[in-house]
């Protein structure tokens, strides 16, 4: 928001690029390590937060292919902040720079869709038949797939995909109000 | 069951809790189904079938679904029975069916069926589970009619047009020609129209709810 | 080529999927309150649609069709869509741990949403061609993700607004919507269907 970069110092607004901030439940501690669990759930306009929609996903159901299997597939590790002296249940608000966000979907979304809508297109374009343009499809996919390993390999080691503690979240505090 | 339970079944289905203005929930069919007072009854009737015969299938077999794979097989069960209402309205009600279109294999993936399901359905006996389903789609059905009625008289200046077409000759009684067709607002039977009429319902059923002294419903209101 | 130009270009802006045909509604208002996020959100959707609407396609026309299943239309897409969810994740986890873990905290997870559905039962009823039917549904979820990021902006504006109470929440967001539909009224001049 443009009204933030009045109140705060602008030698600190210059240091701390704007960041896009996310929820996520402390599930386990284990010496260094915290393991957190990402409180938005689902893209049907909830989150876990605003229990709705049916689909809550912090119950126990864990099962092939439920909300909440996917959730504890999406489980990762926060390293450092012990000092802060965590426990487990505790809500915590993450962040990433907000052009890491765009670089990380475009890497692993945008390049696989493209390299497959290319090759179809061209074996299309050669055969004019439509199995053989699905097979040409899917090796474009494999393809851009390849392409976003490397382009994603080159985000990590510049470090730009991983969450950074911002604080703790106030009780109130929702995905949908960051 | 008590009597009042039942009671609060239908109250909240109809108004206190109602799918459209109180949760917010099933939104696509609300708009895009709500070009006339008959579209939208039409829609809201193939989804309160759908609701209560899920309603009841999934109460039946509430002590058997295992909560691992329960939402997949609520949704199996809704698909199912939106098959069965999509075979049934094409064969019977072929004009309707030909209006609602997309929209009627579309109450699978709407929110509301399975929210009822999950809260409701899953932890009652059959009979309050299919009077859930039933209420709740009933609900649901007064609110599309009514967007519905709102859109059709100030967009094209009739009600119910074309009833007798879509539902049965026997409903030829209750087309009406409310305003003269020169005062039309074309703009409130296209898209716009669909957002902003659904709006100022919503917040006009905040206002009825203010005035009878309740507590307003926010639901969603985390979104903004 | 310009018959597809104009298909897509109808597919993303005249008959858009959210401000024309309605479709994926909830995640429309639920999702949308930061830009970035609208974006990130965009380019998942995008790759979500597309796949799923190609291997809806491909089930419609190798199994369903060929077989005269027909009826079993709805519950085979649903199935497909969740497999497609499924193995869009596991893809990204294998090809990058690190990539899917980031993109899981910021990115809500997409479940079988009506515009996702809606996408793939149009197809069906356009009795397109592959590599058509694909465009369309890449046209269209991109129109989706268009309107997703509009919002978006709007919406961090409209939070620094005073809304009255009655209208807090969905109400104003409808209403912004409903101003967003009468705008993109305007590119119905460009191609028709």
């Amino acid at each position: 928001m443009s009204g933030d970069s009045l109140s705060t110092p602008l030698a600190a607004g210059a240091t701390l690029p704007r960041s896009v901030e996310g929820i996520a439940r402390v599930v386990r501690i284990s010496g260094q390590q915290v393991w957190l669990e990402p409180e938005q759930t689902t893209s049907c306009g909830h989150c876990a937060s605003s229990a709705s929609c049916g689909v809550k996903a912090n119950e126990d159901a864990a099962g092939i292919g439920s909300l909440a299997s996917r959730l504890q597939a999406r489980r990762f590790v926060l390293d450092g902040p012990s000092s802060l002296g965590l426990v487990e249940g505790e809500r915590l608000v993450v962040g990433v720079s907000e052009k890491a966000l765009l670089k990380a979907s475009i890497t692993a979304y945008g390049l696989p869709l493209f390299f497959a809508l290319v090759t179809a297109s061209v074996v299309q374009s050669l055969y004019g038949e439509d199995a053989k343009t699905i097979l040409g499809m899917l090796a474009g996919l494999a393809i851009g797939l390849l392409a976003a390993r490397l382009g994603a390999r080159r985000l990590a080691a510049r470090g730009e995909l991983a969450p950074r503690f911002l604080r703790r979240a106030m009780p109130g505090e929702t995905c949908g109000t960051t | 069951m008590a009597n009042s339970d039942y009671k609060t079944i239908v109250k909240d289905g109809l108004w206190d809790n109602n799918g459209v203005f109180s949760m917010l929930l099933g939104m696509c069919p609300t708009m895009a189904m709500t070009t006339s007072a008959t579209n939208g009854f039409g829609m809201g009737l193939a989804t309160a079938v759908v609701m209560a015969a899920s309603g009841l299938l999934v109460a039946v077999f509430r002590n058997r679904i295992t909560t691992e794979v329960r939402i997949p097989v609520y949704i199996l069960i809704v698909a199912a029975m939106v098959t069965v209402v999509d075979l049934g309205m094409n064969a019977w009600m072929h004009e309707l069916y030909k209006v609602l279109g997309l929209f009627i294999p579309l109450i699978v993936s709407n929110c509301l069926p399975l929210a009822r399901l999950e809260a409701f359905a899953a932890k009652q006996p059959p009979l309050p589970a299919f009077l859930d389903g039933l209420f709740m789609g009933l609900g649901f059905t007064i609110a599309l009619t009514v967007i519905g009625a709102v859109r059709e008289i100030i967009g094209s200046g009739t009600l119910f047009a074309d009833a007798s077409l879509l539902l049965g000759p026997s409903f030829k009684a209750i087309e009406l020609q409310v305003l003269p067709s020169s005062m039309n607002v074309l703009m409130m039977i296209l898209p716009p129209g669909g957002f902003i009429v659904t709006g100022l319902l919503v917040v006009g059923k905040r206002l009825l709810d203010l005035a009878a002294g309740k507590e307003i419903q926010m639901a969603g209101a985390h979104a903004l | 080529m310009k018959e597809f130009a104009l298909m897509m270009i109808g597919a993303a802006l005249v008959n858009n999927v959210i401000l024309a045909r309605f479709l994926g509604l909830c995640s429309f208002m639920g999702v949308t309150t930061r830009v970035d996020t609208a974006a990130g959100m965009g380019f998942a959707t995008t790759f979500v649609i597309t796949v799923s609407s190609m291997a809806d396609w491909a089930v419609q026309t190798y199994l369903l069709e060929a077989y005269g299943l027909g009826f079993l239309r709805t519950v085979t897409f649903i199935l497909v869509i969740a497999s497609a969810v499924q193995f869009t994740e596991m893809t990204i986890k294998k090809v990058s741990p690190s990539l899917f873990q980031m993109l899981g905290i910021y990115l809500p997870l997409i479940t079988t949403n009506c515009a996702v559905l809606g996408v793939a039962l149009l197809l069906v009823e356009g009795k397109m061609g592959f590599l058509e039917a694909t465009m369309f549904a890449f046209a269209s979820s991109v129109g989706y993700s268009l309107v997703m990021v509009i919002f978006a902006g709007l919406r961090e504006r409209l939070a620094l607004a005073h809304v009255p109470r009655l209208f807090a929440g969905p109400p104003i967001a409808f209403v912004v919507a409903g101003m967003l539909a009468m705008a993109f009224m305007g590119f119905s001049g460009i191609a028709t269907s």
